[in-house]
């Protein structure tokens, strides 16, 4: 109880060892151990939390002043490969949960069992991330100065999908002013100049070897050549109805600045979100490697040693690391996947 | 209950671990002192494992330090979680999942849908929380420490949106300006 008997009991260092094998002589219990231990992993946490915050600014900040361009990049994201990643985590989760369990109670088989399926689950979802980012470098829905996407808006799938009218008055538009464009000679190679009249035009990036999409032939009428292109173009979207108007109005295709004359492009700046979405994904993808690096450890250790309910704490903060990743990307998915 | 049988063989095999050097009577003394102390500090009931208390008794039948409860319950630390409730919330996780999935077909306004998104993942984050990650029996420092990071990033996102909307004329100015300067 005094000083004398303190010091005493920590020359002898007996203690520790007395108290469990896995227990260092610094701490004078298993449970004290644990608790440091425990405590060190909660901080951690907090940090990690921090360092993820930077991210969800960015995102809350240009999400705030462009929605139009969240709204624009949902279409290009796919759902169903988001939720079955959502599912897959958590049921890593859960296992990782009952490792811990198994730990406690010093189930050795089911411990290595669970560690195994937790494994799994963090390969799984690296692989639909794989299968993802595959898709958007091949589409060229790449951050900032290498975003050159192959689609428009209204050519992808889910747009056609959902608003299949508007993505039929877009394409009919856009056939029409590069038909007029053609007419007018404005139009060299499918090149178009910044500061051409129609500006923001979007520059397709067909397949190599596809033969580009012959323009449909319009009479002399319909192409209207002999009214100016910002006119013709404010005339053509007027008279969208406003059911089809309203998608493209949403995703930011039609644009009508204070001062100047009404665009149908792309939104400014779309490639934001890319990045964005690649550094979010991107610095939890690499936390879920990280994850998976830990758990070949821990397997490693389940083995060696036997846990019990004295001596788990190496599963149990993985698992506490491994439920933040889960919990992260709990979040990531609603804001990246669910924009409506 | 197979559990039950089971934790106790393990308590059971680890006993002699545990009598192997027999403790010299300062060191006895101190572990009683210092589990003094952890108990009379953390202070915190632990309902959950009044019944390992039995099982840890009968296991340390002739146990040198005669420590009495506090050194017992000091030494249990260990919170199993039953696996009903490790299934049940792992079952109501993915129903959410379904939910804030199928909820995005209801248009509710492009900030209803976000607002009931997050408290559909807010749900979802305190389940993991609090159930997978032990919080709700976990020591009231790791909780608030935890939870507080969760105040200062809300903090950090407000002050964020507050300086956007006070710098919104002078942005607003500046990407006039580029495009002034990009068409010329």
């Amino acid at each position: 109880m005094s000083d004398s008997d303190h010091d005493h009991s920590h020359a002898g260092h007996g203690h520790g060892e007395a108290v469990y094998p896995y227990t260092p002589h610094h701490f004078h219990a298993a449970k004290q151990h644990f608790e440091s231990g425990k405590m060190g992993v909660w901080l951690f946490l907090v940090t990690e939390i921090l360092f993820f915050a930077g991210l969800f600014c960015a995102y809350t900040v240009y999400r705030a002043r462009h929605p139009e361009v969240f709204y624009w990049a949902h279409f290009y994201l796919d759902t169903t490969l988001g939720a079955a990643n959502t599912v897959v985590l958590i049921l890593s989760s859960f296992t990782a949960a009952w490792a811990v369990r198994n730990a406690q109670m010093g189930d050795k088989t089911k411990l290595r069992i669970n560690i195994l399926l937790t494994i799994a689950g963090a390969l799984f979802f690296m692989c639909v991330k794989y299968v993802e980012y595959s898709h958007k470098f091949h589409d060229g829905l790449l951050p900032s100065r290498h975003f050159h996407p192959s689609e428009e808006v209204w050519e992808t799938h889910a747009f056609k999908h959902k608003h299949p009218e508007a993505a039929a008055a877009a394409e009919r538009i856009i056939a029409l002013r590069t038909a007029r464009m053609q007419a007018q000679g404005a139009v060299r190679d499918e090149v178009v100049p910044r500061d051409a009249a129609l500006r923001a035009v979007p520059v397709s990036h067909h397949e190599e070897g596809a033969p580009a999409a012959a323009p449909p032939h319009f009479d002399k009428d319909e192409l209207a050549l002999d009214v100016p292109n910002d006119i013709w173009l404010e005339s053509q979207i007027r008279a969208l109805p406003p059911a089809v108007r309203k998608p493209l109005d949403m995703a930011g295709v039609i644009h009508k600045p204070a001062d100047g004359p009404v665009e149908f492009a792309r939104p400014a700046k779309a490639g934001v979100f890319f990045s964005i979405y690649f550094f979010m994904t991107g610095l939890h993808g690499l936390h879920v490697v990280i994850g998976i690096g830990l758990w070949i450890w821990m397997l490693v250790i389940a083995s060696k040693r036997s846990m019990g309910d004295r001596y788990f704490g190496p599963i149990d903060f993985t698992a506490l690391y491994w439920h933040l990743v889960d919990l992260i990307w709990i979040y990531l998915f609603p804001m990246l996947y669910l924009i409506h | 209950m197979s559990d039950e049988e089971q934790r106790s063989e393990v308590t059971a095999t680890e006993t002699p671990v545990v009598e192997q050097p027999p403790p010299s009577q300062a060191a006895a003394a101190l572990r009683d002192a210092v589990d003094d102390d952890t108990t009379d500090a953390s202070a915190q009931p632990e309902p959950a494992h009044q019944h390992d208390v039995a099982h840890h008794e009968a296991a340390h039948q002739g146990d040198h330090h005669a420590g009495g409860d506090h050194a017992h319950g000091a030494d249990h630390f260990a919170h199993i979680l039953p696996m009903p409730l490790l299934v049940g919330v792992a079952g109501a996780l993915i129903v959410l999942t379904v939910l804030t999935v199928g909820v995005t077909a209801v248009d509710l306004g492009s900030q209803g849908n976000f607002i009931v998104a997050m408290i559909i993942a807010t749900i979802k984050a305190a389940l993991v929380m609090g159930i997978f990650m032990h919080m709700v029996w976990d020591s009231k420092f790791n909780v608030v420490a935890f939870t507080s990071s969760f105040l200062f990033v809300l903090l950090f996102l407000s002050m964020a949106v507050l300086d956007r909307a006070e710098y919104r004329p002078g942005i607003d100015q500046f990407e006039t300006d580029m495009k002034i300067k990009a068409s010329k």
